[in-house]
């Protein structure tokens, strides 16, 4: 190989840039459909295991441990049965416990869940910087980064809640609340809830039956312009006189614990824990396991999540091989191609061969052509991958809550570097029939 | 010596029984000769022969002192590349390549050719195309784009280029009319380095005989049996 041949197969690859294009087009989206496969399954990974890190258990209704762990955490589908409020007292107060988020879901804003929690996520489970912040009065909340994004919201904002997910839901509308917060991007779906404190959560449901607002509340009803305590103080009061005629409220007993007033019909749906030590998980999850006022049940979530990796996993196996399929049919095509090309070839061949070519040139040159076809393939496939997930990096968050810190990695495409091999390979078939040509074709002319 | 060819035997394998047998031919360097004869008479297995595409069964086969029975099989397409320049009935070039490029290419395989050019690769390539007649315009197109006897002429510049020691030709004038058939031979003749080089054509054309040095018969110097073609 000198550089005159090499001028001759860049010209012939020149000559046949059209046909050449539209493989090396074909295969580029082959391979960037398999890189952003490889894409997807990593970030739905990452995704599943950075957003509860730092939670030891989750604890809920006895039920389906991966439909509490999904609902829960990455919001998808929906809780059977609520917790009381005594068991969550009950079971934080395990000597094992260190710290405990309870949170009540069910409700939305333009299609974000809400999530009534406690400060307690805020210092355990959001981002770092995010730590020191506590809701400052009943009717305030704060929003993650995707949703204040989205929808532009800023801190002194006003929202009304929905009850319900979706849009089909009645308004919270007698009660709007004030955005205190935009919270840091943790890139997990918690960048798309908002945090409204517990008693809020509760207190937007009073009145509601099955669905259905039952009476309206009026803002100074829940209204405080303190912390939570004088709020609840209202709120009890509230509820007690609307419970109990002619109740004073101040004869109820004030209560310091944030889960101290989780009744009512939002209840909670799960509660996350965080152990002062992670190697007594298994005998809390048994503690869990016995409470006896109610069915119960601790999950861990890096073993629910394996689980639910596994079933994921098993649609990701069968995509990635009709993946597969498709990039060896596309490879077909390039060896069809190559056929086809080389025996418009032959005259060109003996041509060769009369000026000194060695078959083993030509099937060198052949070879170099599917090297070249392949790593083009390879690069723009990347390219095209790269491309695909910068556009589809929102719809995947959105529709699917996939996130990740980083949306495409060149890791994603390690895999897609086999293709370079496997061309060559399938390129020994033409190359042989090259061969037997040149040799047989001599270099006389045949047509 | 240019050719040399002594008690050649080739027989292919087949039922029909060809076989093809030169006892002495000697082609002088410096000269040029037209081989003439019918199709069917061994005209290709010859050319075959001489290329080294087939290897004869026995006897001496020289070119440029060289016995082509010495040439390994893996070796032939270089020698051939080195020491033989070809100019074939029709479709000598290859299409998408510029006729400058064409020309060129019989140096890509050839390493001896390339070495033994004065200057640089264009120099020679235009020496050759101003000898073979090819206007200047042309080298630059696409060879596909030339007439018929602009695309020959451009074949007999590849087949010069860097002085292989025999020109072998092909019926290289059977597309061409009268007056570009004499153009064509007197440009070619006109362009040999005779100190170093010999030239045979191989033809069925009786006019052209008087532009060569030698006339050889067929039925002279193969002694065929059975029939190959």
């Amino acid at each position: 190989m000198n550089s005159l041949s090499l001028n001759l197969l860049l010209r012939s690859l020149h000559d046949r840039r059209f046909s050449l294009s539209l493989i090396v087009l074909a295969l580029a989206a082959a391979v960037a459909l398999f890189i952003s496969v490889q894409n997807v399954q990593r970030m739905t990974k990452d995704g599943f295991e950075n957003t509860i890190a730092n939670v030891d258990l989750v604890v809920a209704a006895r039920g389906s441990d991966i439909q509490v762990l999904l609902n829960a955490v990455f919001g998808i589908g929906s809780t059977n049965s609520l917790m009381a409020a005594q068991s969550v007292r009950d079971i934080a107060d395990l000597p094992e416990m260190a710290w405990h988020v309870p949170v009540s879901l069910g409700d939305s804003h333009r299609g974000f869940r809400v999530i009534g929690t406690t400060d307690a996520i805020f210092a355990h489970v959001l981002a770092d910087d995010d730590k020191r912040y506590r809701f400052n009065k009943l009717l305030g909340l704060a929003v993650g980064s995707d949703v204040a994004a989205r929808l532009n919201y800023s801190v002194g904002d006003r929202m009304v809640l929905q009850h319900g997910l979706g849009d089909y839901g009645a308004a919270h509308d007698d009660l709007s609340f004030e955005v205190e917060r935009i919270l840091q991007r943790t890139n997990t779906p918690f960048d798309r809830a908002i945090f409204i404190p517990l008693q809020a959560s509760e207190a937007i449901h009073r009145g509601w039956r099955g669905g259905r607002r039952m009476i309206a509340l009026k803002p100074e009803h829940v209204d405080a312009h303190d912390r939570h305590k004088e709020a609840e103080h209202h709120l009890e009061g509230h509820k007690h006189s609307y419970d109990h005629e002619n109740e004073h409220h101040d004869d109820h007993d004030d209560a310091d614990s944030d889960t101290e007033h989780m009744h009512g019909p939002s209840g909670i749906d799960a509660v996350f824990f965080g152990l002062k030590d992670r190697r007594s998980i298994i005998h809390v999850q048994r503690e869990v396991a016995a409470y006896e006022a109610e069915n119960l049940m601790a999950v861990i979530p890096g073993i629910t999540l394996s689980r639910i990796w596994q079933i994921i996993g098993l649609v990701d196996r069968g995509f990635i091989a009709i993946n597969i399929l498709i990039i060896g049919l596309v490879l077909l095509s390039m060896v069809a191609m190559t056929v086809l090309s080389a025996d418009n070839r032959r005259r060109e061949m003996s041509i060769l061969r009369a000026l000194g070519a060695a078959p083993r040139l030509l099937v060198f040159m052949l070879m170099l052509e599917a090297l070249f076809i392949s790593i083009s393939a390879l690069l723009l496939g990347v390219v095209f991958a790269g491309g695909l997930s910068l556009v589809a990096q929102d719809i995947l968050a959105v529709q699917f809550g996939l996130m990740s810190d980083q949306g495409f990695m060149l890791s994603d495409a390690y895999l897609a570097v086999y293709l370079v091999p496997t061309a060559l390979l399938a390129n020994i078939f033409p190359a042989m029939r090259l061969y037997r040509n040149s040799i047989n074709d001599g270099i006389m002319v045949r047509r | 010596m240019g050719i040399n060819i002594q008690n050649l035997m080739f027989d292919f394998d087949k039922p029909n029984g060809f076989s093809f047998k030169i006892s002495d031919l000697s082609l002088v360097t410096g000269q040029t000769y037209v081989l003439l004869g019918p199709s069917g008479s061994g005209k290709s297995t010859f050319l075959n022969l001489l290329s080294g595409i087939l290897r004869p069964n026995s006897g001496l086969i020289e070119i440029a002192g060289q016995n082509l029975l010495g040439v390994t099989t893996a070796h032939m397409d270089r020698f051939r590349g080195e020491n033989i320049g070809f100019i074939f009935q029709t479709l000598n070039l290859i299409p998408w390549l510029s006729a400058h490029d064409n020309i060129a290419l019989a140096l890509a395989f050839a390493p001896g050719r390339r070495a033994r050019l004065n200057g640089a690769v264009s120099d020679n390539v235009n020496a050759l195309a101003q000898s073979m007649q090819i206007e200047e315009g042309l080298l630059a197109r696409q060879a596909g784009q030339l007439s018929i006897g602009q695309q020959q002429r451009v074949a007999a510049a590849r087949a010069l280029i860097g002085a292989p020691s025999v020109i072998l030709a092909d019926e290289p004038s059977s597309a061409l009319d009268a007056a570009n058939t004499k153009l064509f031979f007197e440009l070619l003749i006109g362009s040999l380095d005779t100190t170093r080089q010999t030239l045979l054509v191989v033809s069925h054309d009786t006019r052209v005989t008087n532009l060569f040095d030698h006339t050889l018969m067929v039925d002279d110097i193969i002694e065929n049996r059975g029939n190959y073609e």
